[in-house]
């Protein structure tokens, strides 16, 4: 899928631009993406940031990104999405005193995206739409990424799960 | 039916997956600052709420 985005704004003033960009796939053997290739499959990054505004981001304003990637998806049915939890930018009036007030800023979005997700799959009974949340723990990082994919592709993203764990405890 | 399945955990990653993260790291640090420097001009398309 080609390169699609949206800019939402809220009523707050603030400025939310949503992009999906062919996800960089380059770090999957070949034997994994000559299989994604064979079956058709493309894989999108979600691309998600505020571009005017340091207000709280309401409700209303997550379902309508959530929404606008939902239909995205929907139309396209070898689509795979593939988000990466950033903790390049700080979260905005973010409450540091609340119970999870001390987790790191690329837990609270990966929380927030799985949140994001079971709220539209459960409130449009979707039931056959996967979220796969996966951490890399290196030396001295961590890295969070989801995956969105079908009940039927979920071979592939076994696949491409077990290609990543390659190394495993080296 | 709960559609998040258990986090996969990897820990020490092949040389291979840590070039790849590093990459996507970028990447992404890229998409953002683009965004970031966006005009509001520059906006193709709006969706007021």
């Amino acid at each position: 899928m080609n390169e699609v985005s949206i800019n939402v704004k809220a009523g707050t003033g603030d400025v939310y631009r949503i992009v999906l960009v062919p996800a960089p796939m380059g770090g999957l053997s070949e034997k994994v993406r000559d299989l994604l290739s064979a079956q058709g499959i493309e894989v999108s990054e979600i691309i998600l940031g505020r571009i005017q505004g340091e207000s709280s981001t309401a409700q209303k304003t997550l379902h309508q990104i959530s929404g606008w990637i939902a239909d995205r998806f929907a139309e396209n049915p070898n689509l795979m999405l593939f988000y990466t939890c950033d903790d390049m930018n700080p979260i905005p009036s973010r409450n540091k005193k609340s119970i999870n007030g001390s987790i790191s800023v690329q837990e609270y979005r990966s929380r927030l995206f799985s949140r994001l997700f079971s709220t539209y799959t459960s409130s449009h009974h979707i039931i056959d739409v996967f979220n796969y949340p996966l951490r890399i723990d290196g030396e001295g990082y961590s890295y969070i990424i989801h995956l969105i994919a079908r009940k039927e592709h979920s071979k592939i993203v076994e696949c491409m799960a077990k290609d990543i764990m390659e190394g495993f405890g080296k | 039916m709960n559609c998040v399945k258990k986090t996969i955990v990897i820990k020490n990653p092949s040389p291979r997956i840590e070039a790849w993260i590093k990459g996507l790291r970028r990447n992404k640090e890229e998409q953002l600052l683009k965004l970031k420097n966006m005009k509001e001009e520059e906006f193709d398309y709006l969706v007021y709420l």
